[in-house]
C-alpha cells in the first residue's frame, strides 16, 4: 500500500513491526525482502512519488573541504531516491575490500567478501541484470567476439561491469510495493528525530512531519535507517535529546570517514597500437538482448592491492572522442601552452588534425608505408578509492532547514594517499599498455609538480559515516548493521562501507538489505525481533 | 633524409612504437626526448655509463643490438621501470636510447 502522509490526521501514530526509513534502494530491496513474511513494515519516505522542488531542498548544506557537488544536487529525495538519477553501473566490492590492510589505517570490514556473496547473487534480479555468469569477462568477452586488453594478472585485470537499464527503484517497484499487504509506504514523511529510552539502548520512536501539513510519528520494534550517507549521520546527530552528541555516537564516530569515489577524467591520453584490442567493450554498455548488459574495465588485483600500499582504482577505457574528452582537450592544450614544452602544438595537431600530415610525416622519417591515421587516441578514466579518514565529515552547522532543522555540511577531505593512489594506477597502467603494444601514454599525472586537476569527478556515493565495525570503539555499526550499544536500530546504506574500493556500491547496499531482511525474519521466527 | 639519419633509423627498432606514438615521427624528436632526458636526469649522461645502460659493447652500435634492447624495453615495461619525459611514459631502455641517438648527434 501507498499512503501519503499529508492526508493522515496530526498526531497519527503509524505502529509496525519494522520501520524503514528512506525509499531508495536500500529501503525498498528491504520492504520487498520483507513483502509476504508476517512483518508489519513501514516505509518512510520523505518524497513524493515524483521529483519536488521544496522536498529537494531539504538536503541543502554547505561544502567545507575537497570540491564537491552542491548537497541538493547529489541525491535524489523521492520514492526511488538516488536511483533515479543513477549510471546503472553495477558492481560487486572484491575480496580484498573487506581485508584490513595493515597500511591502511581502519580498514578492515567486521564480515567477509563470502559473507556477502550469496545476497550478491540475489541482489542481481533487482537491478534487471543478467544472472549467467554476469561477472566472468573473459566469457563474455568471448561470446561477443571482442578482444580484452593483454594485462598482467599479477597487477591488472579486466572486469566486466553490469549494466542496468539503469532501473529506478520507485517507477519500477511502484506497484510492487503498493500491492504488498504488510507493507505500507508513507509518502512525504520526513524523519525528524529518533527518541530512545533514558539509557540510549532502545528506540522507542521516530518522529515525522509532512511540509505544511501534519506531525506524526513512527514506533515499531525495528528500526532501519536507509537513507544516504549524509542524511543518516544527519538524523543522528539531531536526535540528541538523551545523548548530547547524538543518537549512536558515543564515541565520535557518526559523520566521521566520509568517502567517495573521485575520478580523474582523463588520466592519461593513450595512441591506440595496431594490436590494441577493440575498445567499444570498454568504451559504453553492451546491452543484451533479453536483459541486462555489461562493459569492460580495468581494475588492480587483489595480491597488488595486498602488495602495495595503494587503495583500489578503476579504469574506463574511453576513445577521447566520445569521452567528455573535447573539453579535456582544450584543457589539456591550455596546460601544455602554459608549461611551454613545445609538446603542445604537436598534441594539438595530432588531436584536431589527423590527416595525411602525420602519415606523410612518419613515411618520410622511416621509410615505411605504415599509416598512422586509422589508430584512435583513448582517454582512460581513472575512478579510485578514498582510504578511511578521520578528519573527513559531515557536521552540523548553524543553518537551519524549514523545518527548523540543522542543516548539514560536508568537509571532504583527500590526502596523500589519494594522489600516491592515482599516481601509481597511472604508472602501471601505462607500462601494461606500452608492454603489450597495446599503445603509448602520454599524461601529466606522473609529473613531479602535478596537483589535483580543476575538476576531480565525484560518484556521489557516500560511504563511511556510519561505518561497521567489530567493536563501537572503531565504528558505528556492528557486522550486522546494528548499532552498537542500541538494541533495535539498524543502517542499511553504503554509509555503513568501512572502505569502498572501485565498484559502485549500489549493488552491495542491495545485497546488505538482503542479508538484514533475512536477519529480521529469522529473529521474527525465533520470537526475537 | 641524411644518410646518418637512415642509419639511425634502421636502428630505431627498440623505439619504433614509441616513435610511432609521437605527434610528429622524427629522428629529431627521439632526439629532442633523448636530449629532455639527460636534462631532467633519467637517464646516464655520461656516455660510457649509458653505453653501459645499453649493453652496448664497446665499438658496438645500436643496429647491432636491436634483438636485446627490443628484449630489455620489453622487461622494463614488465618491471615497471619507466620514466617520464615530456609526458611520455617510455621504458628506461628507450630514454636511453633516445639519449645516445642526441648525444651521437652532438659527437659525443
Amino acid at each position: 500500500m501507498i499512503i501519503d502522509a499529508r492526508s493522515l490526521p496530526d498526531g497519527e501514530v503509524i505502529d509496525a513491526d519494522i520501520c524503514i526509513v528512506g525509499g531508495g534502494p536500500a529501503g525498498i530491496t528491504l520492504a520487498l525482502e520483507l513483502s509476504g513474511s508476517p512483518l508489519k513494515v513501514a516505509l518512510i519516505e520523505s518524497g513524493g512519488i515524483y521529483y519536488e522542488d521544496e522536498t529537494q531542498q531539504l538536503y541543502k548544506g554547505p561544502n567545507l573541504g575537497f570540491q564537491y557537488d552542491p548537497l541538493d544536487e547529489a541525491r535524489l529525495r523521492f520514492l526511488g531516491g538516488s536511483s533515479n538519477h543513477w549510471s546503472g553501473h553495477a558492481m560487486r566490492l572484491a575480496p580484498v575490500d573487506f581485508e584490513v590492510r595493515d597500511w591502511m589505517k581502519w580498514s578492515g570490514w567486521p564480515i567477509t567478501y563470502d559473507d556477502v556473496a550469496p545476497f550478491y547473487d540475489r541482489a542481481q534480479p533487482y537491478f534487471e541484470l543478467h544472472e549467467e555468469r554476469p561477472y566472468d569477462i573473459a566469457y563474455w568477452a568471448d561470446r561477443l567476439g571482442f578482444d580484452l586488453f593483454d594485462l598482467n594478472p599479477d597487477l591488472l585485470e579486466n572486469v566486466s561491469i553490469n549494466q542496468s537499464p539503469p532501473t529506478a527503484f520507485g517507477y519500477t517497484y511502484e506497484d510492487a510495493l503498493r500491492a504488498s499487504e504488510n507493507v505500507t509506504v508513507f509518502l512525504n514523511a520526513n524523519a525528524l528525530n529518533i527518541d530512545s529510552t533514558s539509557t540510549a539502548s532502545e528506540i522507542t520512536g521516530i518522529d515525522l512531519a509532512c511540509i505544511d501539513g501534519p506531525r506524526l510519528r513512527c514506533e515499531a520494534k525495528r528500526y532501519v535507517l536507509c537513507m544516504g550517507g549524509i542524511e543518516i549521520p544527519r538524523l543522528m546527530l539531531l536526535s540528541n535529546k538523551v545523548q548530547n552528541t547524538g543518537i549512536g555516537n558515543g564515541n565520535d564516530l557518526v559523520g566521521r570517514f566520509f568517502a567517495d569515489h573521485a575520478a580523474i577524467r582523463p588520466a592519461a591520453r593513450i595512441l591506440a597500437g595496431r594490436n590494441a584490442p577493440n575498445i567499444d567493450l570498454y568504451a559504453e554498455p553492451y546491452e543484451f538482448d533479453d536483459v541486462g548488459g555489461m562493459f569492460a574495465a580495468i581494475v588492480p588485483s587483489d595480491d597488488l592491492l595486498r602488495r602495495e600500499q595503494i587503495a583500489s582504482f578503476i579504469f574506463h577505457m574511453f576513445p577521447a572522442a566520445r569521452s567528455p574528452g573535447d573539453l579535456a582537450i582544450g584543457q589539456l592544450t591550455k596546460q601544455l601552452r602554459g608549461k611551454g614544452n613545445g609538446l603542445a602544438p604537436h598534441i594539438q595537431n595530432v588531436l584536431t588534425d589527423l590527416d595525411g600530415a602525420v602519415n606523410g610525416i612518419w613515411r618520410r622519417a622511416l621509410d615505411t608505408r605504415d599509416d598512422l591515421i586509422t589508430r584512435e587516441w583513448v582517454g582512460p578514466w581513472l575512478g579510485f578509492e578514498c582510504v578511511p579518514n578521520y578528519d573527513s565529515t559531515v557536521h552540523l552547522v548553524e543553518e537551519t532547514d524549514r523545518f527548523g532543522q540543522r542543516q548539514i555540511a560536508l568537509n571532504w577531505q583527500l590526502t596523500d594517499q589519494e594522489m600516491r593512489t592515482v599516481k601509481r594506477a597511472t604508472e602501471l597502467l601505462a607500462s601494461e599498455i606500452s608492454r603489450t603494444g597495446a599503445g603509448r601514454v602520454w599524461t601529466d599525472v606522473l609529473s613531479e609538480d602535478y596537483d589535483w586537476p580543476s575538476f576531480v569527478a565525484r560518484g556521489k556515493h557516500h560511504c563511511g559515516t556510519t561505518r561497521m565495525s567489530a567493536g563501537p570503539d572503531t565504528g558505528v555499526v556492528n557486522a550486522d548493521c546494528q548499532v552498537h550499544g542500541i538494541s533495535n536500530l539498524f543502517i542499511s546504506s553504503s554509509s555503513v562501507f568501512p572502505t569502498n574500493g572501485y565498484a559502485n556500491p549500489t549493488v552491495t547496499i542491495a545485497a546488505l538489505s538482503i542479508r538484514m531482511a533475512d536477519k529480521f525474519k529469522a529473529d521474527a521466527r525465533a520470537g526475537s525481533l | 633524409m641524411k644518410r646518418r639519419d637512415l642509419l639511425l633509423a634502421a636502428a630505431l627498432s627498440p623505439v619504433a612504437s614509441l616513435a610511432k606514438a609521437m605527434p610528429n615521427p622524427s629522428l629529431d624528436a627521439l632526439k629532442k626526448i633523448g636530449r629532455a632526458a639527460l636534462a631532467q636526469g633519467a637517464v646516464p649522461a655520461d656516455p660510457a655509463a649509458l653505453r653501459a645502460a645499453l649493453g652496448l659493447h664497446r665499438h658496438a652500435t645500436l643496429s647491432d643490438h636491436t634483438g636485446s634492447l627490443n628484449a630489455k624495453v620489453a622487461e622494463d615495461f614488465a618491471a615497471g621501470h619507466t620514466v617520464q619525459v615530456d609526458g611520455w611514459v617510455m621504458s628506461e631502455t628507450e630514454a636511453c636510447v633516445c639519449a645516445w641517438i642526441a648525444l651521437q648527434e652532438e659527437g659525443a
